[in-house]
């Protein structure tokens, strides 16, 4: 389970501080696909990123699984991040352009130190469930947008996460190609019973995977957003 | 008048040694020169494990050692010289001069290489849970190797032209034999063979340099 308390973050802009985060707090459930709703600039990468320990709150907290993790040091965190389970995908993917897409997704698992072999025929399954098999040889330059994606889902769930974090994952994609990254994400879910939160401008898209979430406003504020405030 | 043969018989070995002295002078340079510019990465602004001291002092290590004219550093090394190969003259005693003065130029080199890998790759790297170690070997040096290897080529190149001037003062190659025969003796034939194998060879350098590049950029 997630819960963030009363989060508030600003940055230091040309003209004084702007002020991203002002008091954001929700709850997101162990298992749930929770979605982070706004338009452009509103603070969605922010909130991610403080969620993912890039980034420290200047005010809140963020509980993750009952450990407080907003008052750590990202930097030096890398035994944290390995007991917690957190996984993210970025907006821009984060691909190695020195690996291939199966070099990649055995990434994490080379961090932890998983023998070569194993790694391997974990990282293959997790290509196999993504759908690209045929491409485990290629480097991300030769790969589509939408193929990018899937291998940055694929790195993401093969440590087997609890919680996955995904950062705009359909938006630089056709509308045919997010809704099939959105059931995968909806097909993993249910397979490894990961906790999801996913970050979009694309509401209408996102809402056929989320109950619940947050609308965030320029103001830097939250509000709730449940299902049947929508539908 | 010299004949073809005098001339190979002459150029040849010189070649072998110029040849020797930049290949070891370019190991030894890179094999100090990456770690260290690895640690100016490191510990430089914005760096993951940032220390404005030690970048203030290795990053003023660096300009100086670049600043000073290769004569004067190959003469002011020369006990240095006499330690590590128990000679100061000779393409072997060069290697020691010949790596003093490309090291800071590969420590810049390899900075600037890793200073262009794309800040939210490494911050994906720092979210699975890499250590700083993991970095250099997963991040750091594949992700810059096509720009390690141009590096390497231009490196390569300045040391084909300090190797000649270190052997007019007694570190043998092409251009030990350039002067002694050329400026010397006035046969000119073999000074412009010289040089001519050292451009062919710069250019062959390049080349090689451009094209592995370019495929390791894939
Ligand atoms: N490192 C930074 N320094 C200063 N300002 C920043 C920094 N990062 C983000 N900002 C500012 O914070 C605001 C929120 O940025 P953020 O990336 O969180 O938006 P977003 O909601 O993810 O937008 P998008 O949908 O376009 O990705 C923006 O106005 C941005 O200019
Ligand atoms: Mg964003």
């Amino acid at each position: 389970m997630i819960t963030v308390e009363h989060l508030c973050k600003s940055y230091n802009g040309p003209h004084g501080p702007i002020k991203v985060l002002n008091d954001v707090s929700f709850q997101v459930e162990r298992g749930e696909i929770f979605g982070i709703y706004g338009p452009s600039g509103v603070g969605k990468t922010t909130l991610l990123r403080c969620l993912s320990l890039l980034e420290k709150p200047d005010s809140g907290d963020i509980f993750i699984d009952g450990e407080k993790v907003s008052s750590l040091d990202g930097k030096n965190a890398g035994h944290l991040r390995l007991r917690l389970g957190l996984s993210v995908v970025f907006q821009g993917y984060n691909l190695l352009n020195s690996r291939t897409a199966l070099g990649n997704v055995m990434l994490p698992l080379e961090i932890r130190r998983v023998p070569k072999a194993e790694a391997r025929s974990k990282a293959k399954e997790l290509l196999k469930l993504t759908g690209l098999e045929s491409r485990q040889d290629f480097y991300p330059s030769s790969l589509s947008g939408g193929e990018k994606q899937r291998v940055a889902i694929a790195r993401a769930l093969v440590t087997e996460p609890r919680v996955l974090l995904l950062d705009e994952p359909t938006s630089a994609l056709d509308r045919e190609t997010a809704t099939s990254i959105l059931q995968l994400v909806e097909k993993l879910n249910r397979i490894y019973s990961v906790t999801v939160l996913i970050v979009t401008h694309q509401i209408e898209l996102a809402r056929s995977i989320t109950r619940r979430g947050i609308f965030m406003c320029p103001n830097g504020k939250s509000v709730e957003v449940k299902e049947d405030a929508v539908n | 008048m010299p004949s073809i043969e005098r001339t190979v018989a002459l150029l040849w070995p010189a070649t072998i040694e110029t040849f020797a002295m930049v290949a070891w002078s370019l190991f030894f340079s890179h094999l100090l020169g990456v770690p260290l510019g690895l640690l100016l990465v490191l510990t430089g602004p914005g760096g993951v494990a940032e220390n404005r001291l030690a970048y203030r002092i290795l990053d003023a290590a660096v300009n100086f050692g670049r600043s000073v004219p290769f004569v004067i550093l190959m003469v002011s090394v020369v006990p240095l010289t006499r330690f590590l190969t128990g000679t100061s003259i000779g393409p072997v005693a060069a290697v020691v001069p010949l790596t003093l003065a490309a090291l800071p130029f590969v420590a810049r080199l390899t900075e600037t290489a890793v200073l262009t890998v794309d800040r939210g790759t490494i911050e994906a790297c720092i979210s699975m849970g890499a250590s700083r170690l993991d970095l250099i070997r997963f991040v750091f040096i594949p992700e810059s190797l096509p720009s390690l290897v141009s590096g390497m080529a231009v490196t390569a190149v300045n040391l084909v032209g300090y190797s000649a001037m270190a052997g007019a003062i007694g570190g043998g190659g092409l251009g030990d034999l350039a002067i002694r025969f050329g400026y010397q003796r006035w046969e000119t034939e073999i000074m412009v063979a010289s040089v001519a194998v050292l451009v062919a060879g710069v250019q062959i350098i390049q080349l090689l340099g451009d094209r592995i590049s370019r495929w390791l950029r894939r």
